[in-house]
């Protein structure tokens, strides 16, 4: 009766982890099949550039990065040490670094991260200026760039420190939302 | 203080909105504008600035304080609940309990016009083209008199 035992004993063990087993390569073979999933990366790109152009072919946008990494499941892409120019209507230009973009899907908007720089040249009458902050969402739709983080802006009229920004690059408009401290160059 | 002109403008205000389009930029909210020895507080300041060169400053408060130390060392104060610089015209419109005070000589009245260029104060009320102004508020000046 003993033995009996015994014998049932190692085989509900051998039993207990087979099972076991199966069940973690179950979920690793999961991962495999075609089903699309929120993590899979279907095309990566390294050292690229991408343009947007208009119905008449004029660039409005192109965006160039290190990495670019594209996920199946929402179509969303990360791209790394990203580089973006921008082209107003009026061709006024606005180039932006950023340490990471992540482009939400077909929507267009892109969420910029770490060490943002956007700069603007000198345009007729318009003056340069570089703004920096940590992050930033540009909606290169609507051409409209925001954030809820400090910012500093430098011109060669002064500079502009703040916390939380709206602009329209169409418009002309920038809205800093609080805590603003500036200094002007006195009016030649 | 004559150099006030030359030293930087700092500004300090919860927001600020800019239009390039529009040629404006509006502060608001604890507003405190400093250059030199000129110190201006008031609760929103716009500044007219069509092609990027001022044009016109309006200030409102509850009052709008500044103040600003002359060259001969005393400390010129003002207060009002609206007040205009217009830049070309070097001319400095107060409206609503205005008062201008050096020292303890004092100056109050609905509507002060101060020209920096020369120096001529008006008060009374206003004359405004297009507008009947029925008399209202009387001109209050306090001179003290310099024992020499």
């Amino acid at each position: 009766m003993k033995t009996f035992g015994r014998i049932f004993f190692v085989l509900a063990i051998l039993f207990a982890s087979a099972v076991t087993w199966l069940n973690l390569s179950w979920k690793s073979i999961e991962q495999l099949t075609n089903s699309p999933s929120e993590s899979r990366i279907d095309y990566y790109l390294n050292d690229f550039t991408l343009m947007k152009t208009d119905g008449d072919g004029k660039v409005s946008y192109h965006v160039t990065g290190q990495h670019l990494t594209h996920n199946q499941g929402t179509g969303a892409s990360d791209i790394y040490q990203p580089y973006v120019e921008a082209r107003s209507d009026n061709g006024e230009l606005v180039t932006i670094n950023a340490q990471k973009a992540t482009q939400e899907g077909k929507s267009g908007n892109m969420s910029l991260s770490g060490e943002i720089k956007v700069y603007k040249p000198l345009f007729k009458d318009s003056p340069e200026f570089m703004l920096t902050t940590q992050n930033m969402t540009y909606n290169p739709t609507t051409q409209t760039i925001s954030s809820a983080d400090d910012i500093d802006l430098v011109s060669d009229q002064g500079y502009l420190h703040g916390t939380g920004f709206e602009t329209n690059l169409d418009e002309q408009e920038l809205r800093i939302l609080s805590n603003v401290q500036a200094e002007f160059k006195p009016a030649q | 203080l004559q150099g006030d002109v030359t030293k930087p403008v700092r500004i300090e205000a919860d927001t600020i909105v800019f239009n390039k389009a529009k040629g404006f930029g509006k502060y608001s909210g604890n507003v405190v504008i400093v250059q030199g020895s000129l110190q201006i507080r008031a609760s929103e300041i716009e500044i007219k600035a069509p092609n990027s060169s001022i044009e016109l400053i309006t200030a409102k408060g509850s009052p709008v304080r500044f103040q600003q130390t002359m060259d001969d060392g005393k400390v010129a104060k003002g207060q009002a609940n609206l007040l205009r610089y217009a830049v070309k015209e070097k001319k400095l419109y107060l409206d609503g309990s205005a008062e201008l005070s050096q020292n303890n000589d004092k100056f109050s009245s609905q509507h002060i016009e101060y020209s920096t260029r020369t120096g001529e104060l008006k008060a009374g009320v206003a004359k405004v083209k297009g507008q009947n102004t029925k008399a209202k508020g009387r001109v209050s000046a306090i001179f003290y008199p310099t024992n020499k």
